[in-house]
């Protein structure tokens, strides 16, 4: 079984947005660990990392996503968030 | 020379360290034969080949297939010059290399990614076409050693052959002229079973294929063609049939097989040529770390494919190495 590491930022989040985060990750089955805003957890295939990012899409928040081995060569996935910011954290990221 | 030395060593150790991803360097072509080197048994009594070499040199202009196919884009495609030789030695006096086949080609290739209800599997519908030159190098006559292709006495044997003629028999196999201009279609149909991480565990792939044999070099130069002679022992059109088999048997390590069936069939060529060639093929990659260098084994029957000993029929066996021109690598990203 192969063990991927993420972290989720999540940016300008409600109140309940902890806790919807929480429950998919619980429904997902992995490890998480919960730090103030950041969401680290151990994705256990890239299906599992997927079906995450489909029910995070789905809440409709903006947020930040680091994952260890993206196929296409990016570090992160984002949504809603201004793509400026997210193109100087990939620039980071790929130094 | 050794200061030379040491600067290819660093060159290459900057590029390796310098790349961004293994995206940005790796040319794969999903559509096509793979190259190969191996032992293979002959078709005729008057000679014994010892080995045989496939060489394929595929140079890009653009090819996007790797990093688009992991992009899950609609259209993944590639541009290219092509060079296929194809090498023979025989175990005669001093092991000759006889008439060596030389392919060059300007081609593309494109997959179309089809909609699927589901994230475990992946369906393509694609095209290669290539257009070039084909020869062997050779310049006397095919059915004599002792005349120049072309010549008076050449011709004269020419009008000779009628269509019992056996040509198998009285071919020149050490210096007979083959040369021909052609245009390749293949469409392609495949569908993949993904695992969990995206990686192909299982694939089926189609193939339909034409190509014409004609006399200008990409339709427009008038060079490297054939006789009218020639053309009508050739036959101008060649069909091909195939269908391809892969399966990971060893999971974790992504260790697979695949199974290949060809069927090349000759349209109006000479009545002593055998029209049909059934190629089977089994292929092992065993390496983890080098999934596209296998092992290949294969039973031929039919028409020699190597330039004129098209006229050559029987059966073949084979035992070679094989590298994939496209191995299984993961299809989708996140």
């Amino acid at each position: 079984m192969a063990h991927y590491g993420n972290i989720l930022s999540v940016v300008n989040s409600r109140l309940d947005t902890k806790n919807k985060v929480q429950t998919i990750l619980k429904e997902e089955k992995v490890t998480f660990l919960i730090f103030n805003k950041l969401f680290f957890f151990e994705s256990t295939s890239k299906l599992n990392t997927r079906n995450i990012l489909k029910k995070l899409n789905q809440l409709n928040i903006e947020y930040i996503f680091y994952h260890n081995h993206i196929s296409d060569g990016s570090k992160i996935k984002s949504k809603n968030v201004n793509s400026e910011i997210v193109n100087q954290i990939e620039n980071i990221m790929l130094q | 020379m050794k200061n030379f030395f040491y600067f290819l060593i660093f060159s290459l150790i900057g590029t390796m360290y310098g790349q961004k991803s293994f995206n940005d360097y790796a040319k794969f072509y999903p559509i096509g034969d793979d190259p190969n080197i191996r032992f293979i048994t002959s078709y005729v009594k008057q000679e014994d080949i010892l080995f045989e070499a496939n060489p394929v040199l595929k140079l890009s202009f653009y090819n996007n297939f790797v990093k688009g196919l992991i992009n899950e884009d609609k259209h993944t495609q590639a541009w290219y010059i092509s060079f296929k030789p194809q090498i023979r030695m025989y175990t005669d006096n001093s092991l000759p290399i006889k008439t060596p086949s030389y392919r060059i080609f300007l081609g593309t290739q494109h997959l179309f990614n089809l909609p699927t209800n589901n994230d475990a599997s992946m369906k393509f519908w694609g095209l290669l076409l290539e257009s070039g030159h084909y020869s062997n190098g050779q310049s006397d006559c095919v059915f004599s050693e002792d005349f120049s292709d072309g010549s008076i006495d050449c011709e004269n044997i020419y009008k000779t052959i009628n269509s019992s003629t056996n040509l198998s028999e009285i071919l020149n196999r050490r210096s007979g002229n083959f040369s021909t201009n052609l245009t390749k279609l293949i469409l392609n149909y495949r569908t993949y079973l993904l695992d969990e991480d995206y990686f192909p565990k299982q694939s089926h792939s189609v193939n339909l294929g034409y190509t014409l044999y004609h006399n200008k070099f990409l339709g427009i130069g008038d060079f490297g063609g054939f006789t009218n002679d020639d053309i009508a022992i050739y036959g101008s059109s060649r069909f091909m049939v195939a269908y391809e088999f892969m399966r990971v048997f060893k999971k974790n390590i992504k260790k697979r097989y695949t199974l290949k069936q060809k069927i090349t069939y000759i349209n109006n060529a000479h009545s002593s040529v055998e029209p049909f060639r059934l190629e089977s093929i089994f292929s092992m990659y065993p390496f983890s770390k080098s999934k596209s260098l296998g092992f290949t084994f294969s039973y031929i029957y039919g028409h020699d494919n190597y330039n004129y000993r098209f006229v050559d029929s029987g059966q073949q066996v084979s035992i070679g190495i094989t590298w994939s021109q496209f191995p299984a690598i993961t299809l989708k990203s996140l």
